[in-house]
């Protein structure tokens, strides 16, 4: 009888397996440049509310032992981070309020695509 | 040769955070990974376009990977690790003007908008900025 092996078990051991070999890699060629001032992984919230998903992010800064950013006053988003060296882990929720403005924003971001002013 | 950062410790202390991190999402599983995985992107800044190209190729042929044109533009390479991927890429220059003209764009609607939603009696900077404007103009206009 075979068991399921849960999505989110695998998605964990593919990241926790391409950080170390993406570490080794750039240990073993230096010519590979890295970024000067390091990089982000980020998760972001994906529930049925804003409710929700503001609660996740509480869980996941309590766990990180980190507090959250909270930015929806002015229209951004709801952040916790940790830094680890030039890598810097961030969980993210972004208010439906928030993504609709984004989404009506991006609307029009194919007016602006540069295969449409070609030389 | 691509351009390194200036600071040898940079490299180390990205290496060194990569597996911190791996180490760190291991020992705590309480910590949600992304299912689409995450991206470590080194973008190239060089003196021209024709310079980025090159470097991307450089970096394309360390990787053992092809460089090739993406849907936006970008003249990019990607090597996988798993549920992580390292890309290069050079934004040519046209494609960042036009960036920057859509960012402009929005900016400019967006303090639209701020000051749209600003009642009337409230002296913020939006509505002093706008309120400058025309009473310099008036001023300059007036008679003497």
């Amino acid at each position: 009888m075979t068991k399921d092996i849960p999505g989110d078990l695998i998605a964990r051991t593919q990241t926790i397996t391409g950080l170390r070999a993406l570490a080794d890699f750039l240990e073993n060629n230096p010519d590979i440049p890295v970024r000067e001032y390091g990089d982000e992984y980020t998760y972001f919230t994906r529930a049925e509310n804003d409710t929700t998903e503001r609660a996740e992010v509480d869980r996941i800064a309590a766990a990180l032992g980190e507090t959250v950013t909270d930015e929806t006053g002015r229209g951004g988003h709801y952040t916790v981070s940790k830094t680890f060296g030039r890598i810097t882990y961030t969980a993210t929720h972004i208010p439906a309020k928030c993504r609709t403005a984004h989404a009506a924003h991006m609307s029009y971001a194919p007016v602006f695509h540069p295969d449409r002013y070609a030389a | 040769m691509p351009v390194q950062p200036t600071d040898k410790n940079i490299r180390a202390r990205t290496i060194t955070g990569l597996r911190t991190l791996a180490d760190f999402l291991e020992a705590n599983p309480e910590i949600p990974v992304s299912d689409g995985g995450g991206e470590y992107t080194f973008i190239s800044h060089r003196v021209d376009d024709a310079a980025e190209r090159a470097e991307i190729d450089t970096i394309a042929t360390a990787l053992g990977e092809a460089a090739g044109k993406t849907s936006a533009g970008e003249y990019s390479v990607t090597k996988t690790f798993g549920a992580i991927t390292y890309r290069a890429s050079h934004i040519p220059a046209r494609n960042q003007a036009v960036y920057r003209a859509f960012a402009d764009l929005s900016y400019t609607i967006k303090q639209i908008i701020d000051v749209s939603r600003c009642p009337p009696t409230h002296r913020c900077p939006h509505r002093l900025s706008r309120r400058s404007g025309p009473t310099s103009a008036a001023t300059a206009a007036a008679p003497a």
